[in-house]
């Protein structure tokens, strides 16, 4: 099943660090979240990249991009170091 | 005395004892500045060609900038410059620590260190009295037994058993501050020299006192206020790249097989936070702070950096923070660096793994890691090969295709085939793998823009951009971490999904033409506040069009160094791991690299073999 990583903020509102879901695209999968945590939360938490194995969700057909069971989508906010 | 410059560097033989106090009498302050220009000036100027970094000739310069000593924010920092015995060509490594404010103030912009004490030795400076002392007490000890040996007062720079053992990545040590990169710790201890400790009353004043305070608190309260430099960067430290890199699928995991691990999380700065973090804290004058202190158990220590936790942890398959905290606590003790520490165990591991090499290492497994690093230090049994790198070790066992490294230096803890920028500004490094004298990858995979990080389009533009700027701040010896506050604090507030954003990354990504004019031009305003310290501080009157002149005539100088030492263009490449294999399904290309190299050297005015033009290095006024 894809699994679902959240940034920081989100994983403790989820109460968990991944997700995993039987969705088959993005979208189904983010709308998985959005129930979970309320349309309230997700209006700041979805502003964030999304990556499906790295690549930004654009790329992929964004959230009608299909999702494998080996799958990991992840939700990153900026950083920055060395 | 006014002015950010004494005008002056200290000459020092260890083979003969001889003192001297030089002025810089052709171009090095005028037109180098300080720092990193600096250092491969007089790098240059102060060797013969094809010098071995071990020899007693060649020479290992601490420099400091116009600012340091000054309070503006993250200027107190030193530049090591020497050979390095990874790369064969130029070594430069950047510290903060108390050292550079200290160097400055007993008088001098530079130390220069040539010869080889017959015994081990501990220099001592305070303002015009200079001395050598027998180190044979501190001999064998460890960077913070070494540092406690040493009065208080004075700042210091020392190296541990590994840079008395020669290993080719042994480091420089100031207070937890470390000068990490290429070995510059083996060649200070090829000279028998174990420390130095420097202290002063020669205070430099602003030049222009009134304009200079308003921007020094201008300029504090904005980087306080930015999301990198007063957001992330001081809440969890460097460590905030972990969940960035681990969602771009670029972390190392296992010698670079992949791109991040399931358990990576465990090893993020937001787990740090939550978990060990005692205290924050940062080098002189800067209200970033982005260093840990840690609890661990009974005591506290320094909490490690993100590239420790990427090649120390991940890449090892080490996912306990804790015991990452104490392997890199190891590697500074030891005097190691543990970006290659770390890269070359995991080389190390896969070379066991495929039956090359005969090892207990494996991955997780925290206690052979620990032996090992004590071994590498000491030079003892399989240490002894792991002291000399990767590309010696390939050489010695095989696997030369997934030993990572760059012209001999190890990679860090990103791995290009998910930004592509990022892998062309490895392969041209001057100092060989590294991702600190350009950070592309910001640009592309773990800032608030990201420019297509799989497209090669508009890379080699940006990359040069990057890598010229990051030449002149580190002139200045300021933090590179002060570029990250460039960007504009409105684009953080964009959400990534949007259309505007989108649209606005697909423009950047066709900049290439826009960035090439701007390369191009020699801006006479100031925009940034590195150029407005320089005026105000400093006396000189420094333009933008001046800091970016600057950082390319350096870069090329640089350049030309390597060239002079037989560093061949060809060099200018990446392992076949990263040019020929992918990380995933939505990433199954390496690092498109051939073509944005042609076009790198192009638009620096450099030959199709790599070689800078000579009208290229006459508009620079390089002197070769
Ligand atoms: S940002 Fe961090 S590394 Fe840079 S000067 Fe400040 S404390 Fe030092």
């Amino acid at each position: 099943m894809p699994i679902l990583v959240p940034h920081a903020r989100l994983a403790a509102l989820l109460g968990e660090t991944s997700v995993r879901s039987a969705a088959a695209t993005l979208g189904e999968l983010l709308a998985e979240v959005e129930r979970r945590v309320g349309p309230q939360d997700w209006a700041w938490a979805r502003k964030a990249t999304l990556l499906v194995n790295g690549r930004a969700a654009h790329h992929l057909g964004g959230l009608r991009a299909r999702l494998e069971p080996e799958d990991q989508v992840w939700m990153v906010l900026p950083s920055a170091g060395g | 005395m006014a002015g950010g410059s004494h005008n002056r560097y200290l000459d020092v033989d260890l083979g003969t004892g001889a003192v001297r106090v030089r002025s810089f009498e052709r171009d090095e302050l005028e037109r180098y500045l300080g720092g990193r220009g600096l250092g491969v000036r007089l790098l240059y100027d102060h060797t013969d060609p094809g010098l071995d970094p071990y020899d007693p000739r060649m020479v290992l310069v601490f420099a400091v900038g116009p600012l340091t000593g000054s309070a503006a924010p993250q200027s107190n920092r030193f530049s090591v410059t020497t050979k390095s015995p990874l790369t064969g060509g130029l070594a430069d490594s950047h510290c903060g620590g108390s050292f550079a404010t200290k160097l400055k103030r007993a008088g001098y912009d530079a130390l220069l260190i040539r010869g080889r004490s017959p015994r081990p030795v501990l220099l001592e400076i305070e303002d015009e009295r200079v001395e050598l002392k027998d180190a044979g007490h501190l001999w064998g000890q460890g960077t913070t037994q070494t540092q406690g040996a040493l009065p208080n007062r004075f700042g210091k720079a020392v190296i541990g058993p590994a840079g008395e053992h020669l290993v080719r990545f042994a480091c420089i040590v100031s207070d937890a501050r470390v000068a990490g990169r290429g070995g510059v710790g083996a060649v200070m201890g090829s000279k028998q020299l174990k420390a130095i400790v420097v202290d002063g009353t020669h205070k430099l004043e602003p030049a222009r006192p009134e304009a200079y305070k308003e921007l020094q608190k201008s300029i504090t309260k904005y980087l306080l206020a930015h999301p990198m430099t007063g957001g992330v960067l001081p809440e969890l430290g460097t460590a905030n790249l972990v969940m960035t890199t681990a969602g771009r699928n670029i972390i190392p995991t296992r010698n670079f097989q992949a791109g991040r691990d399931l358990r990576t999380p465990q090893l993020s700065g937001e787990k740090m936070r939550d978990e060990l973090l005692a205290k924050r804290e940062g080098c002189l004058h800067c209200p970033v702070r982005c260093g840990r202190l840690v609890k661990l158990q009974e005591r506290v220590t320094k909490g490690p950096e993100f590239e420790t936790i990427g090649l120390l942890g991940n890449n090892l398959g080490v996912f306990d923070m804790p015991d990452v905290v104490r392997l890199g606590e190891l590697c500074d003790d030891l005097g190691l660096d543990t970006i290659s520490m770390g890269n070359t165990l995991g080389f190390a591991t896969e070379l066991t793994e495929r039956g090359l090499l005969s090892s207990e290492l494996a991955w997780g497994d925290v206690a052979a890691y620990r032996a090992a690093i004590e071994r590498t230090a000491l030079r003892e049994g399989l240490g002894d090969e792991l002291a000399e790198g990767t590309r010696r070790l390939a050489a010695l066992h095989g696997g030369a295709d997934y030993a990572i490294q760059v012209k001999g230096m190890e990679l860090p803890a990103y791995d290009p085939r998910g930004c592509v920028g990022q892998g062309l500004e490895y392969a041209t490094c001057n100092r060989g793998g590294c991702h600190i004298r350009g950070s592309t990858m910001f640009l592309e995979a773990t800032g608030p823009v990201s420019i297509d990080p799989h497209s090669p389009l508009a890379k080699p533009e940006l990359v040069i951009l990057q890598q010229n700027l990051n030449a002149a701040v580190s002139s200045l010896v300021m933090c590179w971490f002060s570029a990250y506050a460039m960007i504009p604090p409105p684009l953080f507030r964009m959400d990534p999904n949007s259309l505007a954003y989108r649209l606005l990354m697909q423009a950047m990504l066709h900049s290439g033409p826009i960035v090439r004019v701007v390369l191009g031009l020699k801006a006479p305003t100031k925009l940034l506040w590195f150029e407005k310290f320089v005026t105000t501080y400093a006396g000189r009157d420094f333009s933008m069009g001046d800091l970016t002149e600057l950082g390319e005539r350096v870069f090329n100088l640089e350049r030309m160094y390597n060239l002079r030492e037989g560093l061949p263009p060809s060099a200018d490449t990446l392992p076949a791991r990263l040019l020929q294999e992918g990380t995933s399904r939505s990433s199954p290309a390496g690092v498109p690299l051939a073509g944005m190299l042609s076009a790198y050297y192009h638009v620096r005015g450099w030959d199709a073999q790599g070689v800078p033009r000579a009208r290229t290095l006459q508009r620079l006024g390089v002197r070769t």
